[in-house]
């Protein structure tokens, strides 16, 4: 049998790969950008940091993307369903090299931001001058805090799609073409509805600490142990989708 | 002499529709086995079921192992590397499984890089049709395994690469190991197989020894084949 080592660098290295690509990528827009500013209006105070953080933003969420496409691709494809692993240690496999590798492209990421930060020192320090009165201690546990949040809740929703993905591939089995067809169209609109309101009560849930955060962690604590709870709950129904009904596409 | 495969009452639906239905087929040990019907009999189910691709119902073991995760242990399939990009390198795809087989052998890989002139270099979108299943072959052949599956190796294969396939598995197929090639073009194949497995009307139609087939029926398989569809020859 293969071991986990082994499965994890295959799923790994091709994730971890694609995150250089888009690193590279951004950075590049990130100099072109810069460079056209230079020419054109010059650099004013605080663009490094803003240039810097708009591209990597957007290369975030098409990361975020390109993890779950890839995530998707290995149950449906006999190159990866044909490792003699379990289904269970395919699946965990699968959804730790995804994470591993978005953590990764963060630490990029967050190096990138430091040295903006840096350049943009004197713009920022004034920016956030006597903004609120939060202890460092507090910020960084705050941070911290939604740091593992936005990390759960990146889970949260590949497990999301794998059980939309892996319901829809299940239905096959049971339901004639047009069935299957009408249950996900249902399907698909009630996975976008609960997204949606997630997305919406985890807006008002952050805004809301940004106004009145009085150092009570625990509405924080809450949610990540929901997301979590949520996540592990769907990845047990999907090993078994995956184990009982998850086919590959054919030859 | 043992079993590498026993099926018992395996049927398959997809959407409501029956492809296959209470097969039963044992196959055993050091066989080249023909799996032959016509297109959409179900001959690719039927290995995607021994491989776990596919989910259907009734049991099926190989090597005597249920437990699907063993079997992929036990068999090699010819997948079409799916899982891949167009611009994936051969030299990388034979890392992966150089990586996640721990029975691939790299020397036997080699040899068959060699004798099927095989450029590993190439970007599996640079190769040509017969170029991708000669490197689907390599990877299928170079894994020592129990049970190889050859799901439609020569279709749309020019003469010179399908005679060069044919020699490769002759050449390479461990003597203990059995391989089902699936095919509904049988005259190139026949001389090489020592039974063959017809599937039709949703069954395993007949399973016959090839030198049986010569000698009850006094034709080659080829022949008998075609008979079965044309009503020909009765089955029992």
């Amino acid at each position: 049998m293969t071991s986990f080592g082994s499965l994890f660098k295959v799923l790994g290295m091709q994730r971890f790969r694609k995150m250089n690509y888009v690193a590279g990528l951004s950075l590049a827009a990130i100099f072109v950008s810069l460079l056209w500013s230079w020419f054109t209006t010059g650099i004013s105070s605080g663009q490094v940091f803003s240039v810097t953080e708009s591209w990597l933003g957007s290369a975030s969420m098409v990361v975020w993307i390109l993890l779950a496409i890839d995530n998707e691709h290995v149950y449906t494809r006999d190159t990866f369903r044909l490792i003699p692993v379990s289904d269970m240690k395919l699946y965990l496999t699968n959804l730790l090299a995804s994470l591993s590798a978005f953590v990764y492209f963060g630490l990029i990421h967050l190096v990138l931001m430091g040295i903006s930060a840096r350049i943009d020192h004197k713009f920022l320090m004034d920016l956030t001058h006597g903004v609120g009165n939060v202890p460092i201690q507090k910020a960084l546990i705050v941070t911290g805090l939604l740091i593992i949040l936005v990390l759960v809740l990146m889970i949260l929703i590949w497990t999301t799609i794998s059980f939309a993905h892996l319901v829809v591939r299940t239905t096959g089995s049971f339901l004639p073409n047009i069935g299957r067809r009408i249950v996900n169209a249902i399907l698909y609109l009630l996975i976008i509805y609960l997204v949606v309101r997630v997305l919406v009560y985890l807006i008002e849930l952050v805004s809301h600490f940004g106004v009145s955060f009085q150092g009570d962690y625990s509405p924080f604590i809450f949610m990540i142990s929901i997301f979590l709870g949520l996540a592990i709950v769907e990845a047990i129904i999907n090993i078994f989708l995956l184990k009982k009904w998850g086919e590959t596409i054919a030859n | 002499m043992t079993n590498v495969l026993a099926m018992e009452q395996v049927s398959y639906k997809r959407n409501l529709k029956t492809i296959l239905q209470g097969v039963d087929l044992t196959l055993a040990t050091g066989k080249i086995v023909g799996l032959l019907g016509e297109n959409g009999a179900g001959k690719t189910t039927l290995m995607r079921l021994i491989t776990g691709s596919a989910k259907g119902q009734g049991s099926i073991a190989v090597c005597g192992d249920t437990a699907m995760a063993q079997h992929k242990r036990h068999v090699s399939f010819t997948e079409q590397l799916r899982g891949f990009s167009a611009n994936t390198k051969v030299e990388r795809v034979v890392n992966f499984y150089r990586t996640v087989y721990p029975d691939f052998d790299g020397q036997r890989f080699e040899e068959l890089v060699t004798f099927l002139q095989i450029d590993t270099t190439l970007k599996l979108s640079a190769l040509s049709k017969g170029m991708k299943e000669k490197v689907i072959i390599a990877l299928t052949l170079a894994r020592q395994t129990q049970l190889y599956l050859l799901d439609e190796p020569f279709s749309g294969i020019d003469s010179m690469s399908r005679k060069k396939i044919i020699s490769s598995i002759l050449k390479w197929k461990p003597t203990d190991a059995t391989m089902v090639i699936s095919d509904h073009y049988v005259s190139e194949i026949a001389p090489i197989l020592d039974e063959v497995v017809i599937v039709k009307d949703q069954a395993i139609y007949a399973h016959k020894l090839s030198d049986e087939i010569r000698e009850d029926y006094g034709i080659g398989i080829e022949a008998y084949y075609e008979s079965l569809y044309e009503g020909g020859v009765s089955h029992d």
